[in-house]
């Protein structure tokens, strides 16, 4: 080898040369956790499968094997019983509740009387007769008129002494306005 | 299924792949880089077989988990020894590597005085360039492993250690005369 002729150029020349046929090879190991570390972040077990060149006929019979014996022991398995609370059962029932309110009221009747009319004799009845009575002579007339109802008569007559009672007490224990003390009609 | 042969892509193209998941792409640019970037860190990581292994199996995981940030209008190549270039300097920053260098480099010329360099072979040989490789400051060592060994441009390693094609010069000069002056004499007894 000529030194003289330019140093320089051949020491790097030899340098270079054996730098490049110097033989460094990574670890065999460093491939393996690479190839891992891809499949792990890019592939699916399906495209993995086809990438290794495994038909897919094959992977679908795998598949259909798997769904079969899986459908297969499905029904051996436990039934799980899960327990749940009973529930209450709320029943809504209306009753309808009528309240009966007594109004005591004096109400306008009608009175019917049966009279004796003797013949030529006119009735000493006190009462107003406002309707036309047709006598006859010894006959039995039924004579119907309005009879305006006062205290008095209400005290004979009216069929509830216990609101006749209460109102007599009202008017004896206490002076009332006009308002307080109740109309009859 | 038919294997896709992805022997005859560019590194670029590759790359596309590897992004939509083509693991024998994967395996084709890592079939060409591998060995490339074990041999770059096991220089520039004062030969350590373990670091070297394990710092080119970082960068081929940067590779997996971000291909996106790789730009396929630039080469793969620049981006790749980048990628390695930025883990050997944190690396120096960790070990304090000009101590280091500088102790390697008068061991080194003791031990060149005291060989027989008659009887030297290539191994030998290259143990020895190693051992003057190791002298150099970090910054020249990469320019001068990435010049020497992987081959690349100028121009491109200036992109790879982000600085002026002439400064790359620069250091590949002061790089050569260091070996020049180390390595010389054996080459001469060649």
């Amino acid at each position: 080898m000529s030194y003289n002729m330019n140093e320089k150029e051949t020491i790097i020349a030899k340098v270079k040369e054996s730098l490049q046929a110097e033989d460094l090879r990574v670890s065999p190991n460093v491939k393996q956790d690479l190839t891992a570390a891809f499949r792990a972040k890019h592939q699916s077990p399906v495209i993995l499968a086809m990438n290794r060149g495994v038909p897919l006929w094959k992977v679908a019979a795998s598949l259909l094997l798997l769904i079969g014996v899986f459908s297969w022991l499905r029904p051996f398995e436990k039934e799980t019983i899960v327990q749940t609370e009973p529930t209450i059962q709320i029943e809504e029932k209306i009753i309808r509740v009528t309240d009966t309110v007594f109004v005591e009221k004096i109400v306008e009747k009608v009175v019917i009387e049966y009279v004796e009319v003797p013949s030529t004799t006119k009735t000493n009845i006190e009462y107003e007769i406002p309707m036309a009575v047709n006598a006859t002579e010894n006959s039995i007339e039924k004579v119907i008129y309005y009879k305006t109802v006062d205290l008095e008569s209400l005290i004979d007559n009216y069929y509830d002494t216990a609101m006749v009672e209460n109102i007599d007490r009202q008017i004896r224990g206490k002076s009332m306005s006009d308002s307080d003390i109740p109309t009859f009609y | 299924m038919f294997k896709k042969n992805y022997k005859n892509y560019s590194d670029e193209e590759l790359m596309q792949f590897i992004k939509n998941g083509k693991e024998a792409a994967f395996d084709e640019l890592y079939n060409r880089y591998a060995d490339k970037l074990y041999g770059y860190f096991y220089k520039m990581l004062w030969q350590n077989v373990e670091k070297s292994n394990d710092f080119t199996q970082e960068v081929f995981l940067k590779i997996i988990e971000k291909p996106h940030l790789f730009d396929t209008s630039k080469r793969f190549s620049t981006w790749v020894f980048t990628m390695a270039n930025n883990l050997c300097k944190n690396e120096y920053r960790k070990n304090d590597n000009k101590q280091k260098a500088y102790n390697g480099f008068t061991y080194l010329r003791e031990d060149l005085v005291e060989y027989n360099i008659q009887n030297m072979d290539n191994e030998l040989f290259i143990n020895k360039i190693n051992q003057a490789i190791e002298t150099l400051d970090s910054n020249q060592k990469t320019c001068f492993i990435l010049r020497y060994k992987e081959e690349l441009s100028v121009k491109e390693i200036s992109k790879i250690v982000n600085c002026p094609e002439g400064t790359v010069k620069s250091r590949l000069y002061h790089a050569t005369k260091k070996i020049q002056a180390l390595v010389g004499k054996l080459v001469k007894s060649w």
